[in-house]
């Protein structure tokens, strides 16, 4: 398996290299240069989040809700994973919404957090740098907008009621789904 | 993998086989929409190197937006792997599977159900299918619906279904409807698991199950709820099984145990959104969001845009935003 990966890869790479020395395709091979990432690891990206210092607090909101098993199979989805330090700079309020037993509030929360598809910072910046307006839309599966800029060298997101989060400039992808850390909640509490 | 037609001929294709998911309608109407769907112009292509000429010219041709990948080298190949398939078809549902939404539990309209004996009720939600109205600018908006009555078992622990302070609950913010999305008037309460709408001396009058409330994991499904049919391409691309172990609310798709009727998992969520053919892609897909299996073949371009949404990459006329195609990702 771990072969096939390879070649795949390989072949993916000389496939780039051929557009690449293609002169009549620059602009094409450039968009496809930025766009097209190496396949994921397989596996659960939940699960990945739960094992890291950095993001157990999502990851366990993931498997307490029951929504770590929607990242199992071939659909794709992205999710702006809130630090633990994030829900910590929330205080007892933070507290009493991670530890509710009550996992109602922390699924809407989730499914504020996620966007469908897979989406990379080098995308959003990408989006971002093309629109004259320098910020882009995407909806999450909770039906909320949010709203990307760019501040200096960081992505910055807004939710519509306002709160805000700095991107991690480098994703954790899994299976068919990307995260991408961020520095706050966005969802005010 | 299989494209949906753009153009005049998909618009042509959509007019004769409009799925309808309304539950308890949709049962009489399913014999003529298969037959239509089956009428509907489909064929097949790979998307690689070996693909018909026919599937690439309907959804290009009309379109004149995909690149053509075929001298790209073997990347597109390798990834997709050799079985994959491009499917031009009329919106992807001649073939279906059913997914049920709860019916009003205490008032049941038999007529609605007509056609199912075994899924009496009120359709109290819908579901459409890629190419159809569908979304969420309705009063059903995003799938949800009202059951009318008591949630299970809370008229027994609160008599006549009064739950007490219910009516002043604001612990927390996301005791608040709104924690739950913007559509909820002020009848409405959060509780224990529900949204309840309220009525006259705090009586619950009507509720809908929430996704990691009533509606998670080991909860057995709240209230009857009636099949509603869909293209089988949701069931086949979201892994769901057989039409008895699944359920579908709130574009959310449920595992459940078909002899407890106990959830067992959460297979997938969808965004419920728009997405018509010919018509503009909805706001907020302004972000490249293709899944990495798929960018080698489907990239932004000046010719097309590529936009993913519940289980499909739509292709979009970079100035217009109209769409133009819908492929579906099956190898």
């Amino acid at each position: 398996m771990t072969q096939l990966r390879q070649s795949v890869l390989l072949l993916a790479a000389a496939g780039m290299v051929a557009l690449a020395g293609c002169s009549s395709e620059k602009d094409e091979s450039s968009a496809t240069a930025a766009q097209v990432d190496k396949m994921p690891a397989a596996g659960n990206i939940a699960d990945t989040l739960k094992s890291s210092d950095d993001t157990r607090t999502i990851g366990d909101a993931l498997a307490t809700t029951g929504l770590r098993t929607v990242f199992d199979d071939k659909a794709s989805y992205t999710l702006l994973a809130p630090r633990d330090a994030a829900f910590t700079a929330l205080g007892d309020k933070g507290k009493a919404l991670t530890g509710a037993e009550d996992r109602t509030a922390m699924a809407a929360l989730v499914r504020d957090h996620l966007i469908p598809g897979y989406l990379t910072p080098k995308d959003i910046a990408a989006a971002i740098a093309a629109n004259d307006s320098g910020t882009v839309k995407m909806r999450t599966l909770g039906g909320t907008e949010l709203t990307f800029t760019k501040s200096g060298n960081d992505i910055e997101v807004a939710s519509a009621d306002g709160s805000k989060a700095v991107l991690a400039t480098e994703p954790i992808t899994k299976g068919h789904s990307v995260a991408i850390p961020v520095d706050s909640v966005l969802k005010a509490l | 993998m299989r494209f949906m037609m753009s153009g005049a001929a998909a618009a042509l294709a959509l007019m004769a086989g409009s799925v309808h998911a309304q539950p308890a309608h949709s049962q009489g109407k399913g014999g003529n929409e298969n037959a239509a769907d089956k009428n509907a112009g489909k064929g097949n292509a790979r998307p690689d190197n070996a693909r018909s000429d026919n599937a690439r010219q309907e959804t290009r041709g009309n379109a004149g937006a995909k690149p053509d990948k075929s001298d790209r080298g073997p990347s597109a190949n390798a990834s997709r792997g050799s079985d994959a398939r491009a499917n031009v078809n009329d919106n992807g549902r001649n073939e279906r599977a059913q997914m049920r939404v709860p019916v009003e539990a205490g008032n049941r309209n038999d007529n609605a159900g007509a056609g199912r004996k075994d899924a009496p009720g009120q359709a109290v939600a819908q579901r459409k299918g890629p190419g159809e109205a569908k979304g969420r600018g309705s009063d059903l908006n995003r799938d949800r619906g009202l059951i009318n009555g008591c949630p299970p078992g809370l008229a027994k622990k609160h008599n006549g279904c009064m739950p007490p302070g219910l009516a002043r609950q604001t612990t927390y913010r996301w005791t608040s409807p709104s924690w739950f999305g913007s559509r909820w008037g002020g009848d409405y309460r959060y509780f224990d698991g529900y949204m309840v709408r309220m009525g006259a001396g705090d009586l619950i009058t009507g509720f809908i199950p929430l996704l990691g409330g009533a509606l998670s994991v080991g909860q057995i499904w709240p209230g009857s709820y009636v099949p509603v049919e869909l293209p089988t391409y949701y069931s086949d691309y979201y892994g769901l099984g057989a039409p008895d172990t699944w359920r579908y609310y709130d574009n959310t798709f449920y595992r459940v145990d078909p002899e407890t009727s106990a959830i067992t998992s959460i297979a997938a969520l969808l965004t419920g959104d728009d997405i018509v053919i010919g018509q503009p892609m909805p706001l907020g897909y302004d972000i490249y969001n293709v899944p990495a299996g798929w960018r080698d073949q489907y990239y932004d371009s000046p010719d097309a845009y590529y936009r993913y949404s519940d289980g499909y990459i739509y292709q979009l006329d970079p100035t217009t935003r109209l769409v133009q195609a819908a492929i579906e990702l099956l190898v």
